[in-house]
């Protein structure tokens, strides 16, 4: 059953009249918070940070504003109904992590994994505008049912939600989108991802490749970033056009390829190669061979899935891979009285059923209900 | 080793009581041992009757594979429809016939019981 909820964004300003929120902070203010609940659904999803913010995210962040407090600057809002969603509310769980993070900061002076820069940056810029005076502060509340959090963010803090991202000169990075621009003079060309433009520093035999079969395409590029703003890449190691399937981004491979290393994606992809060569009527029952776009769509759902559960400290044990007789895989975990079967009739489609000692739900499944299910199955938190 | 099959000392009526032989591929089994509900989901599941065909000729021809019998009343008790279908070559042929929803072939995996594990089908 869906839950109800609140968030209130407190903000008291000098020369505001009580039960009044200026324009421009409210606006700042609604815009951010969707922003980073969306981009924290994007991430539960188990897409990338930085890639462009998916429509699947923003449907799956639905806040209304609901009104001004009288005798304060209070914004309320609260949840709407969300499609295919049964259980906790997206944007409940988004702003948990977010004051969560922002509460784990303040206590700590470190950032968790799970409030990511491009989060905070947001965040940052949507208070900034409220945090004018040393003295003032944003709080933020947080309701669902029973559960409450809430944290208070002052100029300090609004500081700290603001340092940029800085890459690191060593770190593998990959970036995929359109080619607007080419400059054979410096050997280099520019790319636009996700709203942004990167200069990409290339060789003059890559500068040829590009020139002769990719130009004015969509291309992927991996390289190591010239300077901490990561806006130049250069020592390119990769560079070929873009599969439909890669979304337009900046991203470090080490976060998009983080549930590679674990050894239930290990594990799973040597299975994955051993059901793809299964012949027809395997089963000697007429069963069709495993597809391979489902094989690869959930092995990669299962690497996406591994590396937003570490980002909460989760690790996921490895599953049971086993191909379905109509040619799609089906991902099983049985952990303590739980049981998960998750099965990928085809790309893009997840069925399942949970079993909870002698409780059983099964139906279809949105990406986000199976990324649910699959927290569910190891923690046993409510989905 | 049960009675010679023929089409004439088969009844076409399934006892309750009766097991049913599946086989197993490989790939169906957990490494715990235990048989996934994939193998278990067929609208028209095809199975041996135990008690006219032995499990040696369900297995025959399919080396590596592996024998799990289920009960027709647990089926029935499913809402599934045991049938017998006798084949030219294969007498003993019944069908488990309806939709077998997730928990359905579960719950008829955790019923099987092994007759045969994998690879033990005489050669």
């Amino acid at each position: 059953m869906a839950t109800l909820l609140r968030i209130i964004i407190s903000s008291e300003k000098p020369g505001v009249p009580p039960g009044m929120v200026l324009l421009e902070d409210a606006g700042s203010l609604s815009s951010g918070l969707h922003d980073s609940l969306a981009r924290l659904i994007q991430r539960q999803l188990g897409f990338p940070w930085r890639a462009n913010l998916r429509q699947e995210a923003k449907r799956l962040a639905r806040i209304a504003l609901t009104g001004v407090a009288k005798g304060s600057g209070v914004l309320l809002y609260e949840g709407l109904p969300t499609p295919d969603v049964t259980g906790r509310h997206p944007s409940a769980i988004a702003a948990f992590d977010l004051v969560s993070g922002i509460r784990s900061y303040i206590d700590s002076h470190t950032w968790p994994a799970y409030l990511p820069p491009v989060v905070r940056n947001r965040m940052g810029s949507a208070v900034a505008s409220a945090l004018a005076e040393p003295d003032d502060v944003v709080k933020i509340e947080i309701e669902e049912d029973e559960l409450r959090a809430e944290c208070e963010i002052d100029p300090s803090v609004k500081d700290a939600l603001q340092v940029p991202e800085a890459f690191a000169p060593d770190e593998p990075v990959e970036v995929v989108g359109k080619i607007v621009e080419m400059d054979k003079r410096n050997l280099s060309f520019k790319i636009e991802a996700a709203s942004r433009t990167f200069t990409v520093e290339v060789n003059e035999w890559q500068f040829r490749k590009v020139d002769s079969e990719l130009r004015w395409e969509r291309v992927f590029v991996s390289g190591h970033p010239r300077d901490s703003k990561g806006k130049t890449v250069h020592n390119i190691s990769g560079l070929r056009a873009a599969t439909p399937d890669e979304e337009d981004g900046f991203n470090l491979t080490r976060e998009l390829r983080r549930g590679e290393g674990s050894e239930a994606y290990q594990q799973v992809s040597t299975r994955v190669e051993k059901l793809l060569a299964l012949n027809e009527g395997w089963d000697t029952y007429g069963a069709k061979v495993p597809g391979r776009r489902a094989s690869f769509f959930a092995l990669h759902f299962l690497r996406d899935a591994i590396g937003v559960l570490l980002d909460h400290g989760i690790s996921v044990p490895t599953p049971f891979l086993v191909p379905t007789a109509s040619g799609g895989v089906q991902l099983d975990w049985r952990i303590g009285p739980r049981e998960l079967e998750l099965e990928i009739p085809e790309k893009g489609r997840f069925e399942f059923l949970a079993v909870d000692g002698s409780s059983e739900v099964e139906g279809a499944a949105s990406r986000w209900t199976a990324m649910r299910l699959l927290r569910w199955v190891i923690t046993g938190e409510t989905v | 080793v049960t009675a010679p099959a023929s089409f004439d000392n088969i009844p076409e009526d399934i006892a309750d009581t009766e097991a049913l032989n599946r086989r197993i591929h490989p790939d169906f089994v957990r490494p715990d041992g235990s048989v996934s509900s994939q193998a278990f989901t067929d609208t028209e599941l095809s199975v041996d009757r135990a008690a006219y065909w032995d499990v040696s000729e369900t297995l025959r021809g399919y080396h590596g594979y592996g024998a799990a019998s289920i009960i027709a009343s647990f089926a029935r008790g499913l809402q599934q429809e045991v049938m017998a279908d006798k084949l030219l070559l294969n007498p003993a042929h019944a069908l488990v016939k309806g939709r077998k929803s997730k928990s359905i072939a579960r719950a008829l995996a955790r019923s099987a019981i092994w007759e045969v594990e994998l690879g033990g089908a005489p050669s």
